[in-house]
């Protein structure tokens, strides 16, 4: 076989002892996530770090980025009335700049409270799924993209 | 009932932060509405040239939208926040020609807000002039509606 002995293992282990049964042959340059069924597995060559290790760090500090500039937003702009003061806020347009990533993210989070990403999602997404007859409607807006979220397979 | 954040709180305005305290917390922090909905008597809406806007009226967030936004409830500008018999007011906060906020007068004089996303407070009319909503603009009057 091209290929070269490679340990495959739940993240979180790594020691060949923890998952003897997980070795196995792979093409090196193919690192890919195995057996989805039993959860989320990576490929570990010559000690490296495989993409997909890579990957799930590069989504967890997205997400504890995400976490503390929603924060810090929702901190900052609880006294303001001004909607453009608050869509203009530092945090908020670097969630915005973290593009559709950010998606998911925002949707959980109106999810737990309501609170005006509406523009940041028209802004990364392009698209409004506020009608005229919800505008100023904190819930039916906040159900609107919740369900656009669930039909785009975001959410 | 408290104020959430105390510090961004009295920092956003610091006319507030004497003791004792002038200005009396009403409600629960709710962000269905804001101050403008507040203002004009709506309290599941929020009111913004973004949000809802009266029809007709232009979508920015300029003073002069705003004063046709009230004139569509039958607001006119006057001159002070004096207590008028037979009149209820409300005063628009702006910086420059950004409206910041919006207050409403109370029958017994004192009057009454809806800060951002936060609570009501009861407070005097220029008690919230500072770095976030700036200073009192202008001055409005409807006949009072029952």
């Amino acid at each position: 076989m091209n290929g070269q002995k490679v340990l495959t293992t739940n993240i979180g282990t790594s020691s060949e002892e923890s998952a003897p049964h997980l070795w196995e042959y792979s093409i090196p340059e193919l690192p890919c996530i195995r057996n989805e069924n039993y959860g989320l597995r990576v490929h570990y060559q010559l000690d490296s770090v495989s993409w997909q290790t890579q990957h799930t760090i590069a989504d967890r500090q997205l997400e504890q980025t995400f976490s503390k500039l929603a924060k810090k937003w929702k901190r900052d702009t609880m006294n303001l009335s001004s909607i453009g003061k608050m869509i203009s806020h530092p945090a908020y347009l670097r969630i915005i700049g973290f593009g559709p990533k950010a998606i998911p993210l925002i949707l959980n989070q109106m999810e737990k409270e309501p609170d005006f990403w509406f523009w940041a999602l028209k802004s990364i997404t392009g698209e409004d799924p506020i009608t005229e007859e919800i505008l100023g409607n904190l819930k039916a807006m906040t159900k609107a993209w919740l369900d656009w979220g669930r039909e785009h397979g975001y959410y | 009932m408290d104020i959430t954040n105390p510090d961004e709180f009295f920092r956003d305005f610091p006319r507030l932060k004497k003791l004792p305290r002038p200005f009396t917390i009403k409600s629960p922090v709710d962000r269905r509405y804001n101050c403008i909905a507040w203002a004009v008597g709506v309290n599941d809406q929020l009111w913004w040239p973004y949000a809802f806007w009266p029809k007709g009226c232009p979508r920015e967030e300029i003073v002069s939208a705003f004063i046709q936004a009230f004139a569509t409830l039958g607001y006119k500008q006057c001159s002070n926040g004096r207590r008028e018999r037979g009149y209820e007011k409300i005063v628009l906060y702006a910086t420059g020609d950004d409206p910041t906020h919006a207050v409403k007068q109370l029958s017994n004089g004192r009057w009454t807000s809806k800060i951002g996303k936060s609570v009501d407070i009861e407070h005097k009319i220029k008690d919230l002039e500072g770095p976030c909503y700036g200073k009192v603009a202008m001055y409005f009057r409807r006949p009072r509606q029952n």
